[in-house]
């Protein structure tokens, strides 16, 4: 039993120590590879166990649900109302303390070897702490706006990662690509927050989300949009809080900019995909539960936020899906195969099924750091066997620890360049890299939900079993998500074969994959730390009627549902044992593998042969080009914004406003000699007025540039004046 | 009660004086005595305020730090030849300055006067922006405690604990920064650094042209010119 | 008896008005860096003048003015500090101290 005070303490402290660690790291010792490692390895490391030391007490406090364990300090007085900051935990930032600073440690160890060899290896290293301590701040904030601005900052961090490579155009664009987007439901989000303040006067989870009284407010208040057509405030809120979501956990439709985040270094995209990102949407979606249940309730009670969460979640799970069966790139199987996995998590919510969620999202996120990280180790032999055969450009090719210089000094002068992320330039890994196959097949198993002996199955299944139960008592919803989950659980299982397929079976499909070595302990190592928690991290969450297995474990089997069902006002219910979803997923599982292995494991590929994938014609052509999403929405929202962008002085001086001088002079002239001297005076003299108007404006604008201090100072001191001004005489609050 | 009106009238006269001195002199130098001037003025106001320790202070970092620094600056800048003492933005700086002054005024009118303000509809002028009435007035305000500045010293130190320390670190980075920013450097120095910049800005982008796929890797070349430095 | 002595409390507030306003113009107009400094100066003074001037009359009880006071206390000293140091390693770089010459980094 740790002491209150301790937790309250070290809940401050605990995204300190990798925040602290950027700054050391950007200011200190960037000169030094060995002192950054040491100084990022610490600082995450001090955080793991701080938050562990968090979890163990919370795991052992009464009523951890109603009664959060924290403390907050005053931090702005806006008026009338005190704004605290604060940290808190309660049972969900509980399971979110246990994965995130695990899942980024061995991310951290892992890149101390990966990027060992990089120029800027100490910015990369600086980045991932900050990364790291503002999902751990994000996860321990007790109110929405504290939340919000580690939120954002996860999305700078996420940005400059990304483009951590950027003198490749690609890279660049990716991180634009994913500012922009998230961005989008970010506005949604900050739109919900300063909502939720406007009609609560607080932005504390303790004081809205387990509160009944505030949460009946909202639920009875009709919204200030469309509030006529039933829907409450707190649908209205919830569903803006969502848009947040469905940036940062890319679901349909802000999914694009997932895939694309690929071009960050791998250990980013494990970041990303597990331990920060896409997790920090879910998490505020299961946060924000407790308001999207009492929207149901009430006079003005729908199930539309709830409804349209499922939905998202269903497409987005179906559609990622689907688009992974055709990717070559390995890495991008797997944001794809992410984004679907998002989607089982959203649909779970929607369906109202908090626990499953949670439990999905926490064995996804190390089953696919675990996948993350092994396809990194793949790239990274490959690019080593390629190394080994082009090597004679450079020196020190031979060295055995993986450490000398890949990257492509030869990829400039060989075109076509090599990419060692691509699938078909695989294959027969397993004998070169057999720590890394071993891993990898493991995630992949707990991916596809490998009956009973992987993570993903319990977690997948109880998904499964919520929905079917619904089913069974008749929601067009939980019908719906059913049979869509299915379909996208069978597809998982099948493109996960593919990949285990291409990358590790059969013969090398390429020079670089045949002289493939197995990585150093610093990169394999967290495989092996992840596929432990990807193969038995299950355990904690087993319905305690499932035959064998819930007896076997006890009273301990359902411990996750126990824990998390504090959070819920009203609890859920324990679903009672069904055969069914039980046999489905054990199904779904064995088909798609066996699809798979049938397909790809019986005959492997040779070189040069063509994946069956393609034979499917369109609607391969379809899938491999994602969808056309990118497509369409350059298409629909990017070229004509960009048209208009470009055009505006065309549209504006020449379109409009010329076209109309143009018709006027016509009419003028045409209508007799005598309006000449009108036609010079006035319509000319207006034509020329309006051009210098805007000519003069531009100038007068661009003059304000100046560069000089004393200039902007005059600026700033006017602006200053109108200001003064106006509250002194006109403002009359 | 009436020396002390003349006493402000006419420390009034001269610390406005002083300052309109400091901005207006051509010579920078007679600018920064004025200051001096300007600052003993303003410790006279202290003095009339009652807050004696302000006062001293006042003589002590104004005039005892500030303007010997200013007046320094003045004599390691000499060499400069100014033609015009002010720029070409000193008539709007006039105005601007001028039309702060109205304002302020205007704020400071209420409370000089007890205005209740002037109405003329529902419009009032000025409103009560700062309460309602304003306050401000007070005829004749409480004695000062024998005792302020020992608790001035202890509110320092204990309420305002977290800003004293930072005001201390503010003043030792500032102190720092101060040195570094103005030590003396010779050429040679300069071009050295200058020239191990841009050979590692060099070093840097070729890594990034080479970077075509991912984990790229140049093992950080020490920088060649830092061998050529030693000649 | 009124004010301070008979001084009431708009007086402080005015002078410390125009010393502020004075120093606005100086910071705005001069064309040496020093002199725009002493104009900054001269609005720290009036506005640490404002704040005794309220402490004195309002708040004679608390020391919250006086604490602001002596921040802006240090903070001038700091300004003065770094801009001064600024100022000399711009008049070795440039050989000049016009504010108006410093433009560079204008694209």
């Amino acid at each position: 039993m740790i002491p209150t005070q301790v937790i309250q303490t070290l809940l401050w402290l605990i995204p300190l120590p990798p925040i602290l660690a950027f700054g050391i790291i950007a200011l200190g010792v960037n000169r030094s590879r060995m002192l950054t490692t040491l100084t990022s390895m610490t600082g995450i490391l001090i955080s793991l166990a701080a938050s562990w030391v968090v979890v163990l007490g919370a795991i052992g406090a009464p009523e951890l649900g109603r009664k959060p364990i924290g403390s907050s300090i005053e931090w702005l007085a806006t008026g009338a109302t005190t704004l605290r900051i604060g940290a808190a935990v309660d049972a969900l930032g509980a399971t979110f303390l246990f994965m995130v600073p695990l899942a980024c440690a061995v991310i951290f160890l892992y890149s101390t070897s990966y990027m060992a060899s990089d120029p800027r290896y100490t910015r990369f290293m600086g980045y991932l702490s900050l990364f790291a301590g503002s999902m751990l701040g994000l996860v321990v904030a007790d109110n929405l706006l504290s939340l919000f601005v580690f939120w954002e900052l996860m999305g700078f961090c996420s940005y400059s990662l990304i483009g951590f490579f950027y003198a490749k155009p690609s890279a660049y664009k990716a991180s634009v690509k994913a500012f922009m987007t998230t961005r989008i439901g970010d506005m949604l989000l900050l739109l919900g927050i300063v909502y939720l303040y406007a009609e609560t006067g607080t932005l504390n989870f303790a004081d809205i989300l387990v509160n009944k009284g505030m949460l009946e407010f909202l639920a009875d208040r009709p919204a200030i949009l469309l509030g006529g057509m039933g829907i409450s405030a707190a649908s209205m809120i919830a569903l803006l809080i969502f848009g947040g979501t469905v940036g940062k956990s890319a679901q349909f439709p802000l999914h694009v900019w997932l895939p694309d985040a690929m071009e960050g270094p791998t250990p980013v995209s494990a970041m990303i995909h597990a331990a920060t990102m896409v997790s920090a949407g879910i998490f505020l979606l299961l946060r924000f539960f407790p308001l999207f249940e009492e929207a149901t309730h009430g006079p003005m009670g729908s199930r539309t936020a709830l409804e349209i969460v499922g939905m998202i979640g269903a497409i987005t799970a179906l559609m990622g899906a689907l688009i992974a069966v055709a990717q070559y790139d390995i890495k991008r199987v797997l944001a794809y195969s992410t984004i679907s996995q998002l989607g089982f998590m959203v649909a779970a919510v929607g369906m109202g099924a908090y626990v499953a969620a949670a439990f999905h999202l926490l064995t996804h996120a190390f089953f696919k750091a675990l996948l993350f990280l092994g396809s990194g180790s793949v790239i990274h032999g490959v690019e080593h066997g390629h190394h080994h055969l082009h090597g004679d450009d450079h020196g020190g090719h031979a060295d055995p620890a993986g450490q000398d210089d890949h990257g492509g000094h030869d990829d400039h002068s060989k075109p076509p360049a090599f990419d060692p992320q691509d699938m078909r330039n695989m294959g027969g890994l397993a004998q070169r890299m057999p720590l890394t196959t071993l891993t990898f097949v493991l995630g992949g198993m707990a991916l596809s939900g490998f009956p009973f002996i992987t993570a993903g199955f319990w977690s997948k299944d109880e998904i499964l079993a919520d929905a079917f139960a619904g089913m069974a008592s008749g929601k067009w919803l939980h019908s719906v998500i059913f049979i869509v989950l299915c379909v996208a659980a069978t597809l998982t299982a099948f493109y996960t074969m593919r990949q285990i397929a291409l990358t590790f079976l059969g013969e090398a499909r390429s020079e670089a994959a045949a002289h493939a070595v197995e990585n150093p302990w610093q990169m394999t190592l967290p495989l092996v730390i992840l596929a432990f928690f990807a193969a038995f991290l299950g355990f904690i969450n087993i319905p305690r009627d499932f035959p064998v297995f819930g007896p076997l474990l006890g009273a301990n089997a359902a411990w996750l549902k126990d824990f998390l069902g504090q959070m819920l006002l009203e609890k859920e219910a324990a679903l009672p044992f069904n055969i069914i979803p039980v046999l489905a997923s054990v199904g779904i599982a064995f088909t798609g593998l066996g699809l798979g292995a049938l397909v790809y494991a019986a005959k492997p590929l040779k070189a040069g042969q063509t994946d069956p994938v393609e034979k499917l014609g369109p609607v391969y052509a379809f899938l491999r080009n994602r969808m056309y999403f990118d497509e369409l929405y350059r298409a629909v929202f990017i070229n004509p914004l960009q048209w208009i962008a470009d055009h505006y002085t065309a549209i504006v001086d020449r379109g409009i406003i010329d076209s109309l001088l143009e018709i006027g002079y016509t009419i003028g002239g045409g209508v007799a000699e005598g309006f000449r001297l009108f036609d010079k005076y006035v319509v000319t003299g207006a034509s020329d007025l309006t051009g210098s108007i805007f000519k003069r404006a531009g100038e007068w604008v661009r003059e304000l540039q100046t560069g000089q201090v004393q200039n902007y100072l005059l600026t700033g001191i006017a602006l200053a004046a109108v200001l003064v001004a106006f509250y002194l005489f006109i403002f009359q609050g | 009660m009436t020396y002390s009106i003349a006493i402000f009238i006419a420390l009034a006269i001269i610390t406005v004086g002083a300052a309109i001195a400091v901005v207006t002199l051509r010579n920078v130098f007679h600018a920064a005595l004025m200051l001096v001037v300007a600052f003993f003025g303003v410790a006279g106001f202290y003095v009339l305020l009652e807050a004696g320790f302000f006062a001293a202070a006042q003589v002590l970092v104004y005039i005892g730090a500030i303007s010997v620094l200013l007046i320094f600056s003045v004599m390691l800048t000499r060499g400069v030849f100014m033609a015009q003492a002010r720029n070409q933005q000193s008539g709007y700086a006039a105005v601007a300055a001028g039309v702060m002054f109205v304002l302020i005024a205007a704020l400071v009118g209420p409370i000089a006067i007890n205005w209740p303000g002037l109405r003329l509809g529902n419009f009032v002028l000025p409103p009560r922006v700062l309460g309602n009435p304003i306050e401000f007035a007070v005829p004749s305000p409480k004695a000062v405690q024998p005792d302020y500045l020992t608790r001035f010293g202890s509110n320092l130190v204990e309420t305002y604990g977290v800003g004293f320390l930072l005001a201390g670190v503010l003043l030792l980075l500032a102190m720092v920064g101060a040195i570094w920013v103005a030590r003396e450097r010779k050429l040679m120095e300069i071009v050295l650094e200058r020239r191990e910049m841009a050979a590692e800005a060099q070093a840097e982008s070729d890594a990034d042209m080479a970077a075509g796929v991912e984990a790229p890797a140049i093992p950080a070349a020490p920088a060649e010119p830092a061998a050529g430095a030693a000649h | 008896m009124n004010g301070i002595n008979g001084i009431p409390l708009w007086a402080f507030l005015i002078i410390a008005a125009a010393l502020f306003c004075i120093g606005l113009y100086g910071a705005l107009a001069r064309k040496n860096a020093i002199a725009v400094l002493m104009g900054v100066e001269l609005m720290l003074n009036g506005v640490n003048l404002n704040l005794i001037a309220f402490w004195r009359f309002i708040a004679p009880d608390s020391s919250a003015g006086l604490v602001f006071a002596a921040f802006v206390f240090i903070v001038a000293a700091a300004e003065a500090a770094v801009g001064l140091a600024l100022i000399i390693s711009v008049y070795r770089n440039l050989n000049s101290v016009d504010p108006e010459k410093l433009d560079q980094m204008k694209l």
